[in-house]
């Protein structure tokens, strides 16, 4: 009896499950509750590798991994000024597996940041905040919901930062704060409500503990769920939309006979007749089971195989503990912030507070600018887009590298020797100057095409170029005093006690 | 039919499944082969063929932990170091050696000091190079030989005595830290406390060199410091022998110091950190005691000295004043002693050895159980008071001649 059992089970483990129809198919969705929230089909074009890249999944599964080994993370961490780098030394080289969870937590949580900004490249340059003409979904909304998104994902990196309470920790924070502080009026106040107080310590670890590990994750998940909730109300991923394209243009199928609506005592008699969906058919769609499924499984897997794998080979870096008294040269923001810290340099004004506000501004109202539906779903929406895209960004290396350049051969208090009022400098600086400039690109390029998508693609793509440009600059080229350092300069050597 | 799932779909999740199952072993295996294992396991072969009467099976295993409370400290290196403790391994290599200053334990007993406080490194490390603490990021190294023949490679300089003056510092020398003790000289003979406040006073001149050593790498100017070793011990010293070259415009002046007199005093300067925070029990030469005036310091010697030092000894003075030699009880409960020969026999009709082999009363209690005394004291007590009695009375006989010669 117990070897039969044991066979069964053995069975159940080897055996595949292939559905033999479409109706075993879709059951196989509704009998799982981890599964109902999947469709029955799935558009073949959605499921595409080139769709989507999977981001999305990738960034959700990114997500899960962070959620656990955070969770352990809190069964060892203290949030104590006393006692918080020690339990982080602790972790590091005593607790079984500790430097496992720290390094994966550490890697996933840059990764993630990475994913989000990645994920909305895609979703920008496919056009798939577009709500399209035949159903008017509501992609837009779920577009804002995405910046939300990033914005959570950022405060939620830029809390976990402070935890482990070392030098790049307490100094990162610092100057990130520091740019909160350039915001006129406001900006001292929110930056002590930040910190609960004027300085970092004891009620800011606090501050960022609950933040970084309650409310945050709270707020992540539930936007992240009503997110995911609208990709599935709005009929999939958007390029769904060139299926229903095609569906409007084939010619109806033959009505069929159904029971479907009989349960509903609707129509009378046991049969009714009614067209086939339009949408998704036997041609261009596959049932969710197992087709999405096991692309689900098989990125979850490489996903987890890879965070895990980077976690082997690059440690999780632990500087000397926090010191209020001694300042590391050079002191960074984390590394997103690095292309505004860049900017902050040149004007905390501008860099710190008007450009992430236009930016962040900027990104919402993308989808409500640009209303045309053409191309959703397609990468670059057609050939002059392509064009258009890479126009942008040979522009945005260009403008990005002059005004790096101005920055640092003919700084603006060089130009003007004579004028000392700051709020000129705030007005008159290369962060300026790239705002400007890409502005005037995107009235150009509207004028010239009289297409706003175009002008959106040309503009976001310098903008991309513009983020990675300043963010490198700002990451590997900024040594001691910020200065400037190519890659094959080395930086002072850093003095020692002994 | 329906589609069939392809082929290369379930290879894709095979490949997924292997490399989980690949990182997932590289972890397992990583974690589990710590080096601190492979040093317990010689342990036990080292402890075999030196210790003849030891049963392996004994031995410490697992990671090992000296927490020392006080001194906020967690040391870890007895994990590896597991004979430090032992007779017999003094031949044995790293890190199974016995201590090579076992008598060193005796002051400062491991369980109370740890390792670290004295040696420097990092004692939350459970490898070799982390908690030797040559690492990035880690600021107190261990203070080995390796790390002091960058300096000297011929003699290197005890750099571990920087860590032992933390604590000694208020001493005038300190035996075993020849270093130290002959820069603590040079600071009495140069005059250093001319221009600086060290431990507390000294002169303005100079900047106050009280806490110097808790100055962090980034607040010295090393731009003039022409040396491949960029480190706070190496622009002391170049700062000693001439502090104009890396000061330029100070006044300070050259003392002309041989190499090892500057590494000391640099050892010196770098040992003067701030001790708020350290227990005063760990501070040697720092006296825990209320202030006294002079004039009372003075009276807790002379009472201390002469004849009546045995019953300052013998706590008889908490009670009773023996006035024959100027000691007076803070409580005065009981009658004099330098009366007693009368007292006692007017009182218990004895003599003062009877009653002192025989007492009655309260002094009966005291005798048996506070102030034990053995016969050759009590015969000592009895010869002091007997003194004590007839300093008063030849007083007394001196007053009373002295008021018969003024009448």
């Amino acid at each position: 009896m117990k070897f039969l059992n044991i066979t069964t089970l053995w069975q159940k483990l080897v055996s595949p499950w292939r559905p033999e129809s479409n109706r075993e198919a879709g059951s196989g969705i509704v009998a799982n509750f981890l599964l109902h929230w999947f469709p029955n089909r799935i558009s073949v074009r959605s499921l595409a590798f080139s769709a989507s890249f999977y981001l999305g999944t990738i960034t959700f599964v990114i997500l899960l991994a962070l959620t656990v080994t955070g969770v352990v993370l809190m069964f060892l961490y203290v949030p104590s000024v006393e006692r918080a780098y020690w339990s982080i030394k602790d972790l590091d080289h005593a607790v079984s597996f500790g430097w496992l969870l720290r390094r994966l937590h550490r890697i996933s949580a840059h990764l993630m940041v990475a994913l989000v900004f990645l994920h909305m490249f895609r979703v920008f340059l496919t056009g798939s905040y577009k709500a399209g003409e035949i159903v008017r979904s509501a992609r837009p909304f779920n577009w804002v919901l995405g910046v939300t998104l990033l914005v959570l994902t950022l405060l939620l990196s830029f809390t976990g930062y402070l935890l482990p309470w070392d030098q790049l920790a307490f100094w990162a924070i610092t100057v990130g704060t520091n740019i909160a502080a350039a915001v006129p009026v406001v900006g001292e106040k929110t930056r002590q409500f930040l910190l609960g107080g004027t300085v970092i310590g004891q009620p800011t670890l606090i501050r960022f503990y609950v933040l970084h590990c309650a409310l945050l994750p709270l707020a992540l998940f539930a936007v992240a769920a009503w997110h995911m909730w609208r990709i599935r109300k709005d009929g999939g991923l958007a390029i769904v939309e060139q299926d229903r394209q095609e569906a409007l243009v084939r010619k109806p199928a033959e009505p069929k006979k159904s029971k479907t609506y009989s349960v509903l005592g609707i129509a009378s008699g046991t049969t009714v007749q009614v067209n086939d969906p339009t949408t998704l058919n036997e041609d261009n769609s596959v049932p969710s089971t197992p087709f999405l499924t096991i692309r689900i499984l098989v990125v979850s897997l490489l996903t987890l195989a890879i965070s895990i794998g980077l976690s082997l080979v690059v440690r999780a870096p632990l500087e000397a503990a926090a010191n209020p008294e001694v300042t590391p040269n050079p002191a960074k923001a984390p590394w997103y912030f690095l292309g505004l810290q860049e900017m902050v340099g040149y004007s905390a004004l501008m860099g710190g507070v008007i450009i992430p506000t236009v930016v962040v501004l900027g990104l919402m109202l993308i989808p409500f600018l640009d209303r045309e539906q053409k191309g959703i779903g397609i990468w670059f929406t057609d050939g002059p887009g392509r064009r258009w895209a890479a126009f942008g960004v040979l522009y945005g290396l260009v403008t990005t590298c002059g005004c790096l350049a101005i920055a640092l051969l003919a700084p603006m208090r060089d130009i003007f020797p004579t004028i000392e009022s700051q709020f000129f400098f705030d007005l008159v600086n290369p962060a300026t100057f790239l705002l400007l400039l890409f502005a005037g690109m995107y009235f150009l390029v509207l004028k010239k095409t009289s297409s706003t998508r175009y002008a959106a693609i040309a503009t976001f793509c310098a903008f991309i170029v513009a983020f990675v440009l300043l963010t490198y600059t700002g990451t590997a080229l900024r040594g001691p005093n910020w200065d400037f350092f190519w890659p094959w300069q080395a930086w002072p050597s850093h003095p020692m006690a002994l | 039919m329906i589609k069939k799932i392809s082929q290369r779909e379930i290879l894709l999740v095979l490949i997924g499944a292997v490399l989980i199952l690949a990182v997932a072993v590289a972890a397992i295996v990583f974690d589990s082969e710590p080096e601190w294992k492979y040093y317990q396991s010689e342990f036990r072969a080292v402890v075999a063929e030196n210790i003849a009467d030891i049963d392996p099976a004994t031995l410490p295993s697992g990671i090992q932990q000296i927490w020392v409370e006080k001194l906020d400290r967690v040391d870890r290196c007895t994990t590896c170091h597991l004979g430090i403790g032992w007779k017999g391994l003094e031949n044995v290599e790293q890190p199974w050696t016995t201590h090579p200053m076992p008598e060193i334990f005796g002051d400062h007993p491991i369980e109370e000091f740890g390792c670290t406080v004295c040696h420097g490194g990092q004692g939350f490390a459970l490898t070799e190079n982390d908690a030797h603490g040559f690492v990035e990021h880690w600021e107190e190294p261990l203070l080995s030989d390796i790390a002091a023949s960058e300096y000297d490679p011929r003699k290197p300089p005890p750099l571990y005595e920087i860590q032992c003056n933390y604590c000694h510092r208020y001493e005038r020398s300190t035996e075993g830290m020849p270093y130290i003790n002959n820069a603590k000289e040079f600071v009495r003979t140069k005059g250093c406390k001319i221009c600086h406040v060290i431990n507390g006073d000294g002169g303005k001149m100079g900047p106050n060199l009280t806490h110097e050593g808790d100055k962090h790498a980034e607040g010295f100017d090393f731009s003039n410091l022409v040396s491949d070793q960029l480190t706070v011990f190496n622009w002391h010293i170049k700062h000693f022998q001439s502090p104009p070259t890396i000061v330029p415009g100070s006044i300070m002046p050259e003392m002309n110091f041989q190499s090892h007199e500057a590494q000391a005093l640099a050892m010196l300067v770098m040992s003067w950190r701030n001790d708020e925070d350290l227990p005063r029990a760990y501070l040697p030469g720092v006296e825990l005691k209320d202030e006294l005036t002079p004039e009372e310091i003075e009276r807790d010697r002379r009472i201390r000295e002469g004849d009546g030092a045995f019953f300052v000894e013998h706590s008889c003075f908490v009670c009773h004043s023996v006035k024959a030699y100027d000691l007076f009880s803070p409580t005065d409960k009981g009658p004099d002693l330098s009366l007693a020969p009368d007292d006692v026999r007017a009182r218990f009709n004895k003599t003062v050895e009877e009653f002192l082999f025989d007492p009655t009363g309260t002094m009966k209690i005291i005798l048996e159980s506070q102030i034990v005394l053995s016969d050759e004291e009590k015969w000592e007590a009895v010869e002091k008071i007997m003194k004590a009695y007839d300093i008063v009375k030849n007083r007394a006989a001196e007053k009373a001649a002295d008021t018969e010669g003024g009448s």
